[in-house]
């Protein structure tokens, strides 16, 4: 290709690559944090290599040298991990969260030309530090250059490649792969295998027969020689091999082997040797751990661009509510096949529906795996003592949730920490273990996701929040409402209890925003504490913001529709049969019990007359069961949420409307604010 | 039937096919010849697929030589080791298409 066509070439794949690296640094952290919980892991390390193997692979084909250079030298150190020359502690751990941070740094910033001093420092200082680790047997020089990325010795490398067919179809050209490696150093031998090749009548020209062996001089190590080929790997025939020795390496690495030598280190520590390249042995064993790499489940993806996904989305909800309008046409046609084609075409569109929408769900512990560095961090810088546990983070939820789901989740996991969790003292004085535990979890539930923060601290102390609350002016001084309530009070705006407000939480300015948050995707949060005990946090969240199934009832000439799954059952006794209690709420009595009823067009002033026949629909909600007197039930349907415009959002009980076949708009009642509502003070206030 | 056959300016795998194709009705035309000729005069492109029609051309029954080569093509070869092809005895003066 033309150096033009290079560059367009690049510019369009940078977005994929920079997405790509950010997944693998994220990747890396979460194995690196995983490995500290495994130290012996060794398919925790080789994923680790792996990963830093390919972001190193991906920038060097962009020319994103700084990110090269410097991932050379994690790499370098996780080699030498992989060998079982260095051991993971506490420390090479941390510096390579680091290391981490900055190679995402990096990839973020690969488009500014410069870095500042400051940044160069930075990385110079964790490049010494890395390779204070790596080249233990130097002392570590304080004056080298930081960009230095090559190893010293120069070695010879017998490279042989066999190209797999694919090879052409993929974009991959093995002259631009040989011309790469020229510029790795000095090229002494070449030959191109073509026996491989048929003769021109049973040549597919686009399938790729070649092969080359090649002898080349250089400084690179064998990761880098690799690095090469790693877009080829999956079907290419590889062998490198070096084809001298350096004697000080394997002296160096005969002495770091444990002694007595397990035969297990002794193979490793030779493997070590190989790099520099001795024995043929070691080539068999390269190639052992290659195919040992390329067994973990390859896991096949597509990657597809989110906001395609979401034009396909509002297209089905268009689908949707046209589906519904056809079908009503259909009826009053009353020709019997083609309501019948209706259904089965309304049918079809549901299977699509919950197709489409499966395709927007991930699991949630992806989110889940983040918090395991904010944990280890804040524990560490607390003072605290943690062990953080992740449940159920196989539960799948829709992508845009999952996204904004993250920050209150990450507050509320800060918060457990800062102010639930007790300081090591504290615990063991309470007759606790030291360290604490902290529980993420999350699991399906009746159309809902439930994801739970549990700690073992101390709990929700009462009387400082009720204490807090009073001096607040939240509640009437004296008042005392049940403890469920007090709890709650937390999320109230401008409440804290913190005797000291650190950097991480404890402003008072959190709480209320994540119920805020939490609410606004339609679920809820609820509080479970036991003083001295610890606090269970409960979030509610729909599965999907997009679509619902809907029970459609009217009122008048209203139409409202409820989230089907709230739905408990619809009895036929509503009109006179409401009474109305001593504190002015409609209340109905059923089997037994006193069920509060909303009417909703009291509550909503609607125009209509009170027919004979009305019915109560019993829903179920956080607040517990209540009724909704309605005039009308017009059945299921599904409904296609669109957001209340901004005029309407202070409407309370209301959640969003819909567009339905005939082209009315309904209006989706929220059974959580509507139960506050006529359980609540409010009510009376809003009801005229 | 051309005495010679002239690769194209771009030898490389979006004219593969085409190129493979022209030049496998121009060698069964050429049947009976000492030599197919091939000139590399006007390739300004190559890559593995290109070159790779060529290796392709070494496993028929008639030998082929290099009459002419451009620059592109000549680097090309070196770097993925076919310099056997390039080999002076067979590459003649510029201008060259003598008949063997």
């Amino acid at each position: 290709m033309s150096p033009d066509a290079d560059r367009e070439f690049i510019a369009q794949a940078m977005p994929a690559f920079i997405s790509e690296a950010a997944e693998q640094i994220e990747a890396i952290e979460v194995l690196l944090l995983e490995l500290e919980e495994q130290p012996g892991n060794r398919e925790l390390l080789d994923a680790l290599f792996r990963c830093a193997h390919t972001v190193k692979g991906s920038a060097g084909i962009f020319g994103l040298n700084r990110v090269v250079d410097f991932t050379h030298h994690v790499e370098t150190l996780l080699d030498k991990m992989r060998d079982g020359v260095v051991a993971l502690t506490p420390a090479i751990s941390t510096l390579l969260l680091q290391c981490n941070d900055q190679i995402k740094l990096l990839v973020a910033t690969e488009g500014e030309d410069a870095d500042t001093a400051e940044q160069k420092d930075q990385r110079a200082d964790l490049v010494l530090q890395l390779r204070g680790l790596t080249e233990d047997d130097v002392a570590a020089p304080v004056a080298t250059t930081a960009a230095a990325a090559v190893t010293d010795v120069t070695g010879l490398w017998n490279i042989s490649a066999r190209f797999g067919p694919d090879t052409f179809r993929n974009g991959m050209d093995p002259l631009s792969i040989a011309r790469y490696l020229g510029g790795m150093g000095e090229v002494l031998s070449v030959r191109c295998g073509v026996d491989g090749v048929p003769p021109l009548a049973n040549l597919d020209p686009e399938s790729c027969h070649l092969a080359f062996f090649m002898q080349l001089k250089t400084r690179a190590s064998r990761e880098d020689i690799e690095g090469a080929f790693s877009f080829v790997m999956d079907d290419c025939e590889l062998d490198v091999q070096a084809s001298d020795t350096s004697d000080q390496k394997l002296a160096y690495a005969r002495e770091d082997t444990p002694d007595p030598p397990r035969l297990g280190d002794l193979l490793v520590a030779v493997g070590a040797v190989s790099q520099a390249g001795v024995a043929p042995e070691v080539a068999a064993m390269g190639k052992q751990q290659k195919l040992r790499e390329a067994a973990p489940a390859e896991e096949r993806y597509i990657r597809v661009q989110a906001d395609r996904l979401d034009a396909v989305i509002n297209l089905l909800g268009e689908l949707v509510i046209a589906g519904a309008g056809a079908t009503l046409l259909a009826r009053a046609t009353q020709r019997e096949a083609l309501i019948e084609a209706n259904l089965h075409m309304n049918g079809l569109i549901e299977e699509i529906r919950n197709g489409t929408l499966g395709l927007r769900m991930v699991p949630v512990g992806e989110t889940f795996s983040r918090f395991r560095r904010v944990v280890r961090d804040t524990a560490a810088s607390l003072g605290k003592e943690v062990n953080f546990e992740i449940v159920g983070g196989e539960a799948e939820l829709d992508k845009s949730m999952v996204e904004k789901i993250a920050d209150p989740l990450m507050h509320l996991v800060r918060n457990a920490l800062d102010h639930g969790l007790e300081t090591p003292q504290e615990r063991l004085a309470a007759g606790k273990p030291a360290a604490g535990r902290l529980t993420l979890s999350a699991r399906h539930d009746t159309g809902a996701i439930l994801i739970r923060i549990e700690d073992d601290g101390r709990g929700i102390h009462r009387e400082r929040v009720l204490q807090r609350a009073w001096n607040r002016g939240l509640l009437q001084v004296g008042v005392i409402p049940p403890d469920d309530d007090i709890h709650m009070l937390i999320f109230e705006p401008g409440f804290s209890t913190a005797e000291q407000v650190t950097n991480l939480s404890g402003r008072g300015v959190g709480m209320d925003v994540v119920r805020r948050n939490i609410e606004a995707l339609r679920g809820s949060i609820c509080l479970n504490s036991v003083s001295g005990q610890g606090l269970q946090v409960d979030i509610r969240l729909p599965l999907t913001l997009a679509i619902i199934d809907g029970f459609m009832v009217g009122v008048g000439k209203s139409t409202f529709v409820l989230p089907l799954e709230s739905v408990v059952e619809v009895i036929e006794a509503g009109g006179e049969y409401v009474r109305v209690d001593a504190r002015g709420r409609h209340c109905l009595e059923l089997r037994g019990a006193l069920l509060p009823v909303v009417r909703l067009r009291t509550l909503y002033a609607l125009e209509s007359e009170l027919p004979q026949r009305v019915s109560v629909v019993v829903v179920n909600s956080a607040r517990g069961k209540y009724g909704i007197e309605v005039e009308v039930l017009l059945g299921q349907n599904q409904t296609v949420i669109k957001p209340l415009g901004r005029l309407f959002r202070s409407l309370r009980g209301i959640s969003g409307s819909s567009i339905l076949g005939n082209g009315e708009v309904a209006l989706i009642l929220d059974m959580v604010s509507l139960g506050e509502l006529i359980t609540g003070v409010v009510h009376q206030a809003v009801v005229a | 039937m051309a005495e010679r056959f002239e690769l194209p300016c771009e030898l490389n795998i979006y004219s593969a096919q085409e190129t493979r194709d022209a030049l496998l009705a121009w060698v069964q035309g050429a049947q009976g010849r000492e030599y197919l000729e091939i000139s590399a005069r006007e390739v300004a492109e190559v890559d593995g697929a290109g070159l790779q029609l060529l290796a392709s051309l070494s496993h028929g029954e008639t030998p082929w030589r290099l009459v002419e080569a451009s620059a592109a093509f000549v680097e090309a070869c070196r770097t993925l080791g076919l310099t056997p092809w390039l080999n002076t005895h067979y590459l003649e003066s510029a201008g060259g298409g003598t008949t063997p």
